[in-house]
């Protein structure tokens, strides 16, 4: 109980500051805040496929748009409640992440990243083309958010309400990466003979992994479409995808805290070096391969390296 | 009633014949070794019992139970545990981590379920931990539990790999050279590891090309040439085998008679 406490007073702390500090800011600041949340849900899941299993998953941005589209046509063209378009969106994400996970059974590095790829770019050019049901280039406008205790009129109470999924989320993914599931996929990741020769379902966890990922991730399509409530295809291009990699692997691959790090440097730092104009996406570029050459690890596993040898030198001058 | 029986195994890749029509029976409780000069399909036998391929032809019976052709991870829940040629263990975990994962197969939560049941996952998680740190401890790597495995000297690495596929008492034990690498103090711990192994209960098999440790440790021999069976009896019996001697021993083990 007290250890539940130790860990929930902070976190409500944070949430609450987190909350202040957006009801005080302009709504530039609020919009990055609420792409945090998304990005930070998406990468949470990718964690599952890429970080854990090993996987190298280029589709995120089409599960992304997947996601939101289906949330989008559900709720505003077809009026379902939208929490049951919710359900209907856990169904999506199975069934993505089934489609993909079977072809990653056979494919491996490259040839799984292409056809991954080739899933997002589908994607997209059906959302540019079949315009009767998405607005095609034009975009989607008006997107219903969901109702959560009160009515949700403005943005802020969406922001409200992404933040709870992004908590949620977070939850569930600390939970399953930091038990047997997680070492499971990891042990995938490092030798697949002898997982199988330990009796684990090779098939049947990349498939779970793949799945995991693609709910995660259409969920953050429907926190996207919540939020700013009109979409277009253009927002979903590869390059977001290879942003979500990057935030895995400046985070650090396989821990969760390491994935809050890197959604947050990857969302936060081009923002802030927009300054240099035109030159920000170079800056950014120069410091996301720096991070690679220095800390291949990412920045988690170097924190955490930090801070036992800081506990280890304050026990020793305890002694 | 035989722990595992070879009938008529035939594997070819291509127009290379690796096996041709071994047949086999180890016996519950034994400690069998396969041995034969490098490239006569030892390996491809393991990896034949153990499910990675099937046999082109002939069938495998793990306690009367046709096996053949079922997939790894099946096999392995049957109660069969392997070790490798070349150590493979997750490299990016600790020791304890590795041999909680060998566990894995114990645990009955589902993905899904396991979000929700905090109590049974939690008691799962304990078990988990309790298992391999008293597995550890019985084989001597407790110490060294949270060390991550690339960290570690080769001798406690083959330890851990076999510690990690004991986690699920697996009644046969496939062991795929076990003594390669280690030197003679570290080879004669390991051979009374795999005695106190095979006295508590685990049948092994194992292919190995030091000959110290098969003349010392194994109580049945086969010996394959070029896929198929030459001989076959105990240590005494096949260092006599003229066949043997001629194909893979050599005239330096003939033993002389006083």
């Amino acid at each position: 109980m007290k250890k539940i406490l130790g860990t929930a007073i902070p976190v409500a702390a944070f949430l609450a500051a987190l909350m202040l500090f957006f009801r005080a800011s302009n709504t530039y600041v609020q919009s990055i805040l609420n792409m945090l949340l998304y990005n930070i849900v998406l990468v949470l899941g990718l964690n599952f496929v890429t970080g854990l299993t090993g996987q190298m998953n280029l589709g995120t941005a089409g599960m992304l748009a997947f996601g939101a589209y289906t949330y989008g046509i559900l709720t505003t063209s077809l009026g379902w409640m939208p929490w049951i378009a919710l359900f209907a969106l856990f169904a999506v994400g199975l069934a993505i992440g089934r489609g993909l996970g079977y072809p990653s059974l056979r494919l491996k590095g490259f040839y799984l990243s292409l056809t991954t790829i080739g899933f997002s770019e589908i994607v997209r050019l059906l959302i540019a083309n079949l315009d009767a049901l998405t607005g095609g280039t034009m975009g989607f406008y008006n997107v219903i958010p969901l109702p959560f205790l009160y009515k949700i009129t403005d943005k802020n109470s969406v922001f409200y309400l992404n933040l709870f999924f992004a908590v949620i989320l977070t939850a569930v993914a600390f939970r399953l990466v930091y038990s047997k599931w997680g070492r499971a996929f990891k042990a995938i990741r490092d030798n697949v003979e002898a997982a199988e020769a330990g009796g684990i379902n090779i098939s049947k966890l990349k498939i779970q992994a793949f799945s995991l990922a693609a709910i995660y991730a259409v969920v953050a399509g429907m926190m996207y479409a919540m939020y700013n409530t009109n979409l277009n295809p253009s927002g979903f291009t590869i390059n977001y995808s290879q942003n979500y990699v990057a935030m895995l692997m400046i985070g650090g691959l396989g821990t969760v805290p390491g994935n809050l790090i890197g959604a947050s440097i990857v969302t936060i730092l081009p923002e802030l070096l927009r300054e240099f104009d035109d030159y920000y996406w170079i800056m950014f570029c120069t410091v996301c391969i720096v991070m690679a050459i220095l800390v291949p690890d990412g920045l988690w596993p170097l924190f955490r390296r930090w801070f036992l040898r800081l506990r280890a030198r304050a026990l020793k001058e305890g002694k | 009633m035989a722990m595992l029986r070879l009938q008529n195994v035939t594997k070819r890749f291509g127009g290379l014949t690796a096996v041709d029509g071994l047949s086999l029976e180890v016996v519950p409780g034994t400690i069998h070794a396969l041995i034969g000069p490098n490239g006569s399909g030892k390996t491809t036998t393991t990896n034949m019992i153990e499910g990675v391929f099937a046999p082109t032809s002939g069938k495998i019976f793990f306690k009367d139970m046709d096996i053949t052709g079922k997939p790894t991870h099946e096999i392995a829940r049957l109660g069969i545990g392997r070790t490798f040629q070349n150590i493979k263990l997750y490299n990016t975990m600790t020791a304890l981590e590795n041999v909680m994962v060998g566990g894995h197969q114990l645990t009955k939560l589902e993905l899904f379920p396991s979000l929700f049941r905090i109590k049974a996952f939690a008691r799962e998680e304990k078990m988990l931990r309790e298992k391999a740190e008293e597995m550890l401890s019985s084989v001597g790597l407790y110490a060294i539990r949270n060390e991550l495995v690339v960290n570690l000297p080769y001798g406690n690495r083959k330890v851990l790999e076999v510690a990690r596929a004991m986690m699920t008492a697996p009644e046969l034990m496939l062991l795929d050279e076990p003594a390669a690498g280690l030197n003679p103090s570290e080879r004669a711990e390991f051979m009374a590891f795999l005695l106190k192994l095979n006295a508590s209960g685990a049948t092994l098999f194992l292919i190995e090309h030091n000959m110290d440790v098969i003349m010392n440790i194994s109580r049945e021999i086969t010996v394959i040439n070029f896929g198929a069976k030459i001989a076959e009896g105990t240590p005494r019996e096949i260092q006599h085998d003229p066949e043997v001697i001629r194909a893979y021993l050599g005239q330096r083990y003939k033993v002389v008679e006083p």
